[in-house]
């Protein structure tokens, strides 16, 4: 590919894949760091064939065919996340108005429709959601971005990536992994879960694609874009070839326990038991005892056996809200359909992702072998 | 009440130590005497936060006469010189790991130590993980039967916001020293191997990117023991470059144990298909967390200065430092 690529994150996990594939290309790549350790560590591979410079150089770079973002603000304190994205926003603007590049490729995520969303998203803007540190500062930077696009002359392409997994991925699929290492729940039993999944080399290709197709194609498309190709495929289908890797089967929990409605009746009845075992016990009886509607009481405390289901007894996997948060996820039920510029393919199919993460988790140490 | 010096006041006492001592100093157990760093202003906040009556730059540590003991949280190699200055004078030592960069460096704290009666403790903290003491004791009752190999895994990719550049300039800056050592620890402690001060190891393949030190990923195969006191095959694999399962798996006889390198309450036994979790009784008693652990290590710090025997004494690391040294000596290739 002609010209060069400026790229924002490139010690990403989706960065090593991209700087790969767009090195294979021939592409002149220049990195844009902050942190010259990191840097030294995550692009020392890469050392020689990537120019790394800071935000004052990248601005005079001549030739910039495209600006790629994958960075975006993950360890700031609360009070200064808004201040620290506003400035990494501001630095692409910079690059992109000085540079003259005619577009800014700005890798985002599905989660700005939010963790569990309950209708089927579509390719437009969506309002901030307070709440959640991750979702908040990417929606942020969606509107930042189209905001002073407005004003300028290049392109924004808003690549919202869907759950990515690949060999190395740490949420989608060393996470996974591991749950299956150490027992921890990894499934809602009937809920096979939309996983809205997308492959990293699959990820790595469509940016590079967006830096060659022509202007008024990337205009004409608009500034949305969801790259999710394995969206149809279930967490089911991903956990059940881990299963099969790692030599663990997946923890799964009732359905019924991640909304908790079994759970807060039973705790109601539990403290019922409690009050009559207690000081007070010997009151409640004899306030109840001169109530006119006994068959109505007894029919209560029926109900309130029948709470007292046999399972309570039994200690369950306890559940933190970490847990609660991904079993959510596992068992989304919306699939967020990839809404991508025709024409383009990706690379890598379902079952050769499949393989390719395989093979990763038997050399990463996940994989548990007979003990003979 | 013991007067303790700081030597080293960078994130990790910061963020895990200044907390537990400014419990200790409202217990009144100790007072801090002094803080040091290279950065002065970093010693000055550390001194403000914990009281202390001096800062300054570890070479204005000046005259220690008033000092019971210290904390060492430098960058590695100045380990050995800061420990050699107070274990000499019989000063207690507590060391952030890794303890020093070679095997003779180990001894000689470990000579002084005794001869001084100074004791000097390593900051593995990990060794109160429960999941890992339930571990040992089951591997320790014959519970795996004959343990024949292990494979102990730890990696992901580089998020320390850390601007120090010793991580990739020190001999002693790489993963093999950083994850490594904890995790290596934990492998010789389950299997009871770091007590005696000649456990026999083989280095038997081993590659690293780079290929010098400080590297950042790195996988090795290695033979612990030899033909008379049985072998055992460690594969060993750390990285800061990409995830790695977070587990030590031990393979035996009459079963699989995975102990995960997080903290855990309980380790995992397969005996069959499935994997249990392995609870002591009373196991709700004791540390919840890693920082749970940080307390331990302190309150063993407390307990050695009155002679108590500790887990995290330096002679029970003089293998592991050995192990470490062999591991960043060996370029890769097959030794």
């Amino acid at each position: 590919m002609k010209g060069t690529v400026l790229l924002y994150g490139g010690t990403s996990y989706v960065g090593q894949y991209l700087l790969r594939s767009l090195l294979d290309s021939g592409t002149r790549i220049v990195a844009v760091i902050n942190n010259p350790v990191s840097s030294k560590i995550l692009l020392g591979g890469h050392m020689g064939a990537v120019e790394l410079v800071t935000q004052d150089r990248a601005v005079r770079e001549p030739d910039v065919r495209a600006i790629i973002n994958l960075a975006y603000v993950r360890t700031a304190s609360p009070h200064r996340a808004n201040r620290e994205n506003e400035r990494l926003m501001q630095f692409i603007h910079e690059a992109a108005t000085q540079t003259g590049c005619d577009r800014v490729i700005h890798a985002s995520t599905i989660a700005v429709f939010g963790y569990e969303p309950t209708e089927t998203p579509r390719p437009v803007a969506v309002p901030v959601r307070p709440g959640d540190f991750y979702i908040e500062t990417k929606t942020r930077a969606e509107h930042l971005l189209v905001q002073q696009a407005q004003e300028s002359r290049y392109h924004p392409s808003i690549v919202r990536l869907g759950n990515v997994v690949g060999p190395g991925s740490a949420a989608w699929t060393a996470g996974p992994a591991q749950r299956l290492l150490e027992a921890k729940p990894l499934a809602v039993a009937g809920r096979p879960g939309a996983s809205n999944a997308t492959y990293v080399e699959n990820i790595a290709s469509y940016l590079q694609w967006l830096c060659e197709v022509p202007p008024n194609e990337l205009l004409r498309f608009g500034p949305y874009h969801h790259l999710t190709e394995f969206a149809a495929h279930t967490w089911d289908e991903f956990i059940r070839s881990m299963e099969a890797t790692v030599g663990l089967a997946r923890v799964t929990v009732d359905g019924a326990r991640p909304g908790g409605g079994a759970s807060v009746s039973r705790a109601i009845g539990a403290r019922l038991k409690h009050a009559y075992r207690g000081r007070l016990g010997g009151y409640a009886r004899a306030m109840l005892g001169r109530l006119p509607w006994t068959e109505a009481l007894d029919a209560a405390f029926a109900r309130v056996k029948e709470l007292d289901a046999p399972e309570g007894h039994m200690a369950q996997p306890s559940l933190d809200p970490d847990d609660l948060a991904l079993l959510g996820l596992l068992s989304a039920r919306i699939v967020i359909h990839p809404h991508t510029i025709p024409g383009w393919t990706p690379p890598v199919s379902f079952e050769t992702a499949l393989e390719r993460i395989a093979s990763w988790l038997q050399e990463s140490g996940y994989a548990v072998r007979s003990s003979r | 009440m013991k007067h303790y010096d700081i030597v080293g006041c960078g994130s990790v006492v910061r963020h895990y130590h200044a907390p537990i001592l400014r419990s200790l100093i409202r217990r009144q157990a100790i007072r801090v005497h002094g803080c040091y760093d290279l950065s002065v202003a970093a010693a000055k906040e550390m001194g403000s936060l914990l009281g202390a009556q001096r800062t300054g730059t570890p070479d204005e540590l000046g005259d220690l006469s008033g000092v019971d003991a210290v904390l060492i949280a430098t960058p590695p190699e100045s380990h050995i010189t800061f420990i050699e200055r107070y274990a000499s004078l019989g000063k207690a030592v507590l060391v952030e790991k890794p303890f020093v960069g070679t095997r003779a460096e180990a001894e000689r704290i470990v000579e002084i130590s005794r001869s001084q009666y100074a004791p000097v403790l390593v900051g593995h903290f990990r060794r109160y993980y429960p999941a890992l003491n339930v571990a040992r004791g089951f591997i320790a009752q014959g519970g795996l039967g004959q343990v024949h190999r292990v494979e102990a895994t730890e990696g992901g990719r580089w998020s320390w916001p850390t601007l120090s550049r010793y991580v990739i300039e020190s001999r002693l800056g790489g993963v093999i020293h950083d994850t490594g050592s904890h995790l290596l620890d934990m492998v010789l402690y389950v299997l009871d191997a770091d007590t005696g001060l000649d456990l026999p190891f083989e280095i038997k393949d081993i590659s690293k990117v780079p290929d010098t030190e400080p590297s950042h990923d790195c996988r090795a195969e290695i033979r612990l023991g030899n033909a008379e006191m049985g072998t055992v095959l460690l594969s060993f694999a750390v990285s800061r470059l990409e995830p790695l399962a977070g587990a030590i798996k031990i393979y035996g006889d009459q079963g699989t144990m995975i102990i995960p390198t997080a903290f855990a309450p309980a380790p995992f036994l397969i005996q069959g298909s499935e994997p249990f979790a392995l609870r002591r009784p009373g196991y709700e008693v004791g540390p919840t967390d890693a920082i749970g652990c940080f307390v331990l290590e302190h309150e063993a710090f407390l307990n050695a200065q009155s002679g108590s025997p500790s887990l995290l004494s330096a002679d029970r690391f003089v293998t592991l430092t050995a192990l470490l040294e062999s591991l960043g000596t060996v370029a890769s290739a097959v030794a």
